[in-house]
């Protein structure tokens, strides 16, 4: 006889019942264990989606958000020749003067984009390569401040408006302003990317995590099933009994559980993609649109503010355009304006087809397959597209010489120290799109838990009450050998 | 039913489920994907006419910003330098010879544009250049990119930069077409054209080599993003190239590449690491 059967005294009767009682317990442990890591798993994905790194990457696109809110208000106030009252500070000047809302803004922002930034360290924290970003988005904070200063001190001596600002002033904005555009911005974008990938990868592991562990349930729940009907089959044929209640319960309750626990787990998985693609994702690539979407309209300001350099401006603009909405062979920012302007026609609110790319394009087309989502995306769209047609005409004024009118004609009519509104009313689509999709993260996730929930008593529970089924079915036919 | 087939039929229960547990731990493992982060050869695409960026020596070996990128990014990922292989890529065959697979990776002055992004993952980009212009020493006619209406421009198969000229800005020039930029330089001095514009880096790599006859107008024009071309979907290697990237514009390295290839050439070279593209 083989050495299994020997060790398990394999010979006697009882020996024999008691080897396939040790079987269905050793693989219902395996079962508990196979669906606990399971729904440990799902639980620790929704956590990093929903509670820990997930909502620090979208605290860290906070940093962009900021640093590009600061620039144009820097840029608006030097188009406008506000700087006295940017330069005010009424605690030294006793009260002399009164401090713009725009410096009031530009502190608030200064002090959100270092606060963002303290949420990027804290998730980079055993990364040393991103806590070094961190740090010089940081110092170049602080240089970018100096520089703002220096340009404001030297715009308040001359008395200008719209763009006429002089030049050793506009030298110093352009060194603030490529300071923002070329180091930190592209530093702070690459911060929430960085921090993106983390929850990328922590969703893809936890979440295959999560299905493998469906699948291994089921299989383990069948194989408690086998278990089972090996040992009712041999108590049947050796002892003469068709049934024994006990293990037919023990059977009914892992089927039960299995089937509950694998539903559950599904459920989890279609939890988690809610909340990470239908959510997370969303939320993470409109308010990088938002983010785009300011340095854009600072883009044309900056064209009114610095003439001379007004191509490349005008070129970054066409590119921060295109990486929002995408139109292929838009060369040029006159194709772009005229090409939208069709596409957005014939999308029409929804009903046509989504012919352009880029962020807008992307979520258009998702939202063709979600109902109720399609009317929404088009409002946006459609403000977008009036966004674009008064920047047509700001710069079409500029072209033709007329750059104060081209410089009202960009600012809000009644209160030139706000952008005009139809870039409010476009940010603010923005923002309601992307407070929606934080809700269907909160939502999927707080739902998500709450189906957990229970389970860190039941699943014991269930699993010490199909074991004690199985020694109470077993038990009378072992004190026959006592 | 006598002992023995009892017994076997106990073993055969213990024996079917210890191979169901083998079958569902190797499922659960996975299939390991193809990554340029677990790799430990690599075959990277380079150019093999670019001064500066990648041009290949009478010896056969690389070298350029370009290759000194590929050797720096593939050390980091954990590939000796006697493991990196070049493949000379031509511009019109570069998505192709990634999904193929023939090449693990291009470093090929090969800019990021949504039509590329949909076919191949960027990783990067490793530098932002600006489109500029090259012209024959001494000739004033032409200051500036709408200067060239009228003008012989180089057209180089497989490049986008003559559309930024002709088609983004409208300026008609006419198109002279040819296989590479050496030859564009080649025709430049020749007289076969009057202008070849194409990024500064690529220009600037013309001047280091001291072409005799030519300049650079330094009016850039445009931003192209260079982006090291993966595999569709790797976006392992895609994060992991990208980390190394940060790095390399942190410690230093990539400015000492930047101004061991470029320094002698009078135009900005940015020392700050460029905003990623995003893996996708």
């Amino acid at each position: 006889m083989s050495i299994p059967s020997r060790y398990l005294r394999l010979r006697t009767v009882p020996g024999r019942v008691r080897a396939l009682t040790v079987l269905v317990l050793v693989v219902l442990a395996v079962l508990f264990a196979v669906t606990g890591g399971a729904l440990l798993d799902a639980r620790s994905a929704l956590r990093a989606v929903g509670h820990d790194e997930g909502p620090m990457v979208v605290a860290t696109s906070d940093v962009y958000l900021a640093l590009s809110d600061m620039d144009a208000q820097v840029t608006n106030v030097l188009l406008n020749g506000e700087e006295n009252g940017w330069l005010c500070d009424p605690d030294q000047d006793g009260g002399a003067c009164g401090r713009s809302g725009s410096r009031y803004f530009y502190d608030i922002r200064r002090e959100d984009a270092e606060r963002a930034a303290l949420q990027a360290a804290r998730l980079a924290e055993d990364d040393p390569v991103r806590l070094r970003t961190v740090q010089s988005v940081l110092d170049g904070l602080h240089q970018y401040d100096q520089r703002v200063q220096t340009a404001m001190e030297r715009g308040r001596h001359v008395s200008h408006a719209f763009g006429a600002l002089p030049e050793d002033a506009v030298e110093e904005y352009r060194a603030a302003t490529t300071l923002m555009t070329e180091d930190l911005l592209p530093k702070a974008n690459n911060l929430t990317l960085g921090g993106a990938a983390i929850v990328d990868t922590t969703y893809r592991e936890e979440r295959s995590g999560v299905m493998a562990g469906r699948i291994r349930v089921l299989v383990f729940g069948a194989a408690v099933l086998l278990a089972l009907a090996a040992l009712q089959l041999y108590l049947a044929v050796r002892f003469r009994r068709m049934m024994s209640l006990f293990l037919v319960a023990a059977a009914v309750g892992t089927v039960a559980l299995t089937a509950v626990s694998a539903t559950v787990l599904a459920n989890e998985g279609v939890y988690l993609k809610v909340a990470k693609d239908g959510g997370f994702d969303p939320v993470l690539t409109l308010s990088r649109a938002q983010a785009i979407g300011k340095s854009l309209d600072s883009d044309r300001t900056r064209y009114l503010l610095d003439p001379s350099d007004s191509d490349r401006y005008d070129q970054t603009y066409l590119e921060k355009a295109q990486t929002i909405l995408y139109i292929n062979d838009a060369a040029n920012l006159e194709g772009y304006y005229a090409k939208l302007d069709a596409l957005l026609g014939r999308y029409d609110g929804g009903a046509g087809a989504v012919a352009f790319r880029g962020v807008y394009g992307d979520q258009a087309r998702e939202a063709t397959e979600v109902r109720g989502q399609r009317r929404t995306y088009a409002a946006l769209l459609e403000r977008y597209r009036a966004y674009q047609r008064n920047d047509r005409r700001v710069r079409a004024l500029a072209d033709a010489g007329d750059r104060a009118e081209a410089g009202r004609a960009h600012m809000d009519p009644r209160w030139p120290y706000l952008p005009h509104p139809a870039f409010r009313e476009h940010d603010e689509e923005l923002g309601a799109r992307i407070g929606s999709h934080q809700y269907v993260v909160d939502r999927a996730v707080a739902r998500g838990e709450g189906a957990l929930g229970p389970w860190s008593w039941l699943l014991p529970l269930s699993v010490l009450a199909i074991a004690a089924l199985v020694v109470a079915g077993v038990w009378p036919r072992l004190s026959e050998y006592r | 039913m006598s002992a023995t087939t009892r017994n076997t039929a106990v073993v055969a229960v213990f024996a079917a489920l210890a191979a169901l547990v083998v079958l569902v731990a190797v499922r659960a493992g996975g299939a390991e994907t193809a990554s340029v982060a677990d790799r430990h050869r690599l075959v990277i695409g380079v150019k093999d006419d670019q001064p500066g960026l990648g041009l290949r020596g009478k010896d056969g070996s690389y070298a350029g910003f370009d290759v000194d990128v590929a050797y720096y990014v593939a050390g980091r990922l954990g590939v000796g330098a006697d493991d990196v292989t070049f493949r000379a890529v031509r511009s019109d065959e570069r998505e192709r010879v990634l999904r193929d697979g023939s090449v693990d990776m291009v470093i090929a002055t090969y800019s990021i544009t949504p039509e590329r992004a949909a076919e191949i993952t960027f990783a990067g980009p490793y530098y932002v250049t600006h489109q500029d212009i090259l012209i024959r020493e001494g000739d004033a006619s032409i200051g500036n990119v709408r200067d060239l209406r009228g003008k012989r421009l180089c057209q180089v198969a497989g490049s986008n930069s003559w559309r930024r000229v002709t088609e983004e800005r409208r300026v008609a020039a006419t198109l002279v077409p040819a296989r590479s930029y050496s030859e564009c330089v080649a025709m430049l001095v020749g007289r076969g054209v009057d202008a070849v514009s194409t990024d500064d880096l690529i220009l600037a790599g013309f001047a280091t080599v001291n072409e005799p006859g030519v300049k650079m107008l330094k009016k850039p024009f445009t931003n192209e993003r260079y982006g090291i071309g993966l595999k569709k979907g790797d976006l392992k290697g895609c994060e992991a190239v990208n980390r190394i990237l940060t790095e390399m514009y942190q410690n230093g390295a990539a400015k000492t590449l930047l101004n061991q290839w470029f320094g002698s050439v009078d135009f900005n070279i940015a020392t700050t690491v460029p905003p990623f593209e995003g893996c996708a």
